[in-house]
């Protein structure tokens, strides 16, 4: 009678070690695809205070418009740098399938810039700290304090940080007063705006889109317009899957 | 004992002399890359780092690796590795200095190095770095300089300098720990993030430790009359072979965890470094190399000769500095095989890099005639 128990409850064990594993391996449940979308950012639910986001509406993104990236490079004295090698950018516009990877299904160019990420790789490869998340969720530069080891840049998944390999300002053309300049041997990224921010005022690129395709606002606030748009519409963010939790959302 | 540096044979002064120019090379590729920036490097948005940043995690074992012989030569009683200690407290000098030469190199704003030690930023490995390539220097070229000293004189070394490798033990094993970690920090860059990096940095210092102490060794008891006993010789040269062994291996497992779990981001950093990138070849000549003179080493009729073992150790320093510097660093940061043409070291980066070793080869000259010397007089009394 005992040997037969323990037969039954090894048989039984077996059974359910088998169907875990099949349900570990999806062949039990429904769906074969696994929401990877805005999933990432309900993942950490009943954050406190003030995290800046930003939601690109893609549907609403014309073919060939960069207003948003002339705005915010001549907001910030971006310099206009031909070369490959030595370009820097703030906002670029990239093939969508290639910046948000397979589950974009459009090749239409998408607007990309700093993600401002909850666990930004940069601020840890930083030696002197001065590429830092700030309390409302901006990842900064101290250009006063960076040594331009590059590390940051190494670091960034998203390729989203510029180094300064020659002198900026010889290739100003039009500086505008409002932001200071940077000199060679630093870096730079899109600053989410930090500087009109403290004058209640929304980021450039928001403001020069004509088409009101970039929505702005806090994350953690759930009356806000862009919280309302992550949770009405399926959303992507760039490479989830590092565990960067980027701040920066597509709809497509 | 200052003084011996300045004095010496034809030769030795033809070999500094030799030296001091391929230095001043780097001090005027230095003084372009401060009025330019790094215009005159090679490196650019597809290669963030060059030849600077790779001799990093290099130097880092290479000082780490002098343990291996500096502990047991002054911890132990009865140490056969003893007449080796202070050559190794000196390789582990020089290791530290280059690392902060080449780190200095590196920096967009130099002005601002000073920032590295004022504002550090504990959560990042980087920052740690300097202070304990510092702490590293100073405690291994006093105890270097203790002992060389001890050894004029004919006395024993004194006490203090236990406490001082016992402290240079935790900082000089951190080195390529914290020179892995501030690769790691990298996400999606797959040779960087493996947990075998730091250990396999480790393996590849003793090994191309023992082989750079093994031409030292032989040169200054060829040139100097510098005596470290056929037996020492013999045991250094199995602690290359060893650590070499262990290197080949870690290297093996990572690259066999990453086929079989079928890693398809591993495999693909695989395929640029072995693969489709320009420095496919460099990385086989390395693979090749160090598994050759590892082999070489654990034959134990040509451990005992000492020109073999002197060669063969270099081979396998080579090995290593291709393998946990140049290619770790610049394989490791491509993105894909269209950012792979990206690199190749300008003049001005060749002159300042070979300013940067022939320096440190000169100070490794200097400290060993130092060496040579102290013994010599020792015996002369």
């Amino acid at each position: 009678m005992m040997k037969n128990d323990r037969r039954e409850f090894i048989r039984k064990a077996g059974m359910g070690l088998l169907a875990g594993m099949g349900a570990a391996s999806g062949l039990l449940t429904g769906g074969g695809f696994e929401r990877t979308t805005s999933a990432a950012w309900a993942a950490v639910p009943g954050e406190e205070g003030l995290r800046w986001g930003m939601l690109f509406d893609t549907r609403r993104c014309p073919e060939g418009c960069t207003l948003c990236i002339e705005s915010c490079h001549h907001t910030h004295n971006v310099p206009d740098i031909a070369s490959l090698e030595g370009k820097i950018e703030w906002m670029h516009k990239e093939n969508g399938r290639e910046l948000l990877g397979s589950l974009c299904a459009s090749t239409a160019a998408v607007p990309a810039l700093c993600n401002h990420c909850a666990e930004p790789s940069c601020a840890r490869a930083c030696p002197t700290g001065s590429i830092f998340r700030r309390t409302d969720g901006i990842v900064a530069i101290d250009y006063h304090r960076c040594v331009g080891c590059r590390s940051c840049m190494q670091s960034c998944p998203y390729g989203e940080v510029s180094f300064n390999w020659s002198d900026p300002r010889a290739a100003l053309k039009n500086p505008t007063v409002e932001y200071p300049t940077r000199q060679r041997g630093v870096v730079e990224k899109c600053n989410f705006c930090s500087d009109r921010l403290v004058r209640g005022k929304k980021p450039s690129c928001v403001e020069a889109c004509p088409e009101g395709a970039i929505s702005f606002g806090n994350l953690n606030d759930p009356s806000s317009e862009i919280r309302r748009l992550l949770e009405s519409s399926e959303t992507l963010q760039r490479k989830p899957e590092l565990g960067t939790r980027p701040s920066v959302f597509y709809i497509i | 004992m200052i003084e011996q540096a300045l004095k010496g044979r034809r030769n030795y002064r033809i070999w500094s002399l030799a030296l001091l120019v391929v230095a001043a090379g780097g001090v005027y590729a230095s003084a372009l890359q401060s009025a330019d920036g790094f215009v005159h490097t090679g490196m650019g948005n597809n290669a963030i780092w060059g030849l600077y940043h790779a001799q990093l995690p290099f130097l880092a074992s290479i000082a780490a690796a002098s343990l291996a012989i500096l502990v047991p030569g002054t911890l132990q009683k009865h140490s056969f590795l003893a007449s080796l200690a202070p050559l190794a407290a000196f390789l582990g000098a020089t290791a530290s200095a280059m690392s902060l030469f080449f780190i200095a190199a590196d920096l967009g704003m130099q002005r601002r190095i000073l920032t590295l030690l004022l504002n550090p930023s504990p959560g990042a490995p980087a920052s740690w770095q300097v202070p304990l390539l510092l702490l590293f220097l100073a405690l291994t070229l006093t105890v270097g300089w203790a002992q060389v000293g001890a050894m004029r004189k004919g006395v024993k070394p004194p006490v203090w300098i236990r406490s001082a490798v016992m402290v240079a033990i935790p900082a000089g094993i951190a080195l390529p720990v914290i020179s892995a970690f501030t690769l790691a920090v990298v996400p999606g860059s797959e040779l960087w993030t493996s947990a075998l990096l730091a250990p396999r940095l480790m393996a590849s210092g003793v090994a191309a430790g023992a082989g750079i102490m093994l031409l030292m060794a032989v040169t200054a008891e060829q040139l100097a009359g510098f005596k470290a006993g056929e037996e020492t010789l013999e045991r250094l040269a199995a602690v290359g072979a060893w650590a070499g062994l262990v290197f080949l291996a870690l290297t093996g497992l990572d690259a066999a965890t990453a086929m079989l779990g079928n890693m398809t981001a591993d495999t693909a950093a695989l395929a640029l470094l072995y693969g489709n990138s320009p420095f496919a070849v460099v990385s086989w000549f390395a693979l090749f190399s160090g598994t050759l003179s590892t082999g070489l080493l654990l034959v134990p009729s040509l451990r005992r000769s000492f020109i073999a073992a002197a060669s063969l150790g270099s081979l396998l320093a080579l090995s290593v500095w291709l393998q946990s510097g140049l290619t770790l660093i610049l394989a490791g940061q491509l993105k894909d095989a269209s950012a792979a043409a990206g690199y190749a070291p300008a003049v001005p980066e060749l002159l300042l890099t070979a300013g940067i070793w022939a320096g440190a080869v000169l100070l490794m000259t200097v400290l060993l005639k130092i060496t040579a010397s102290a013994q010599l007089e020792r015996e002369g009394l």
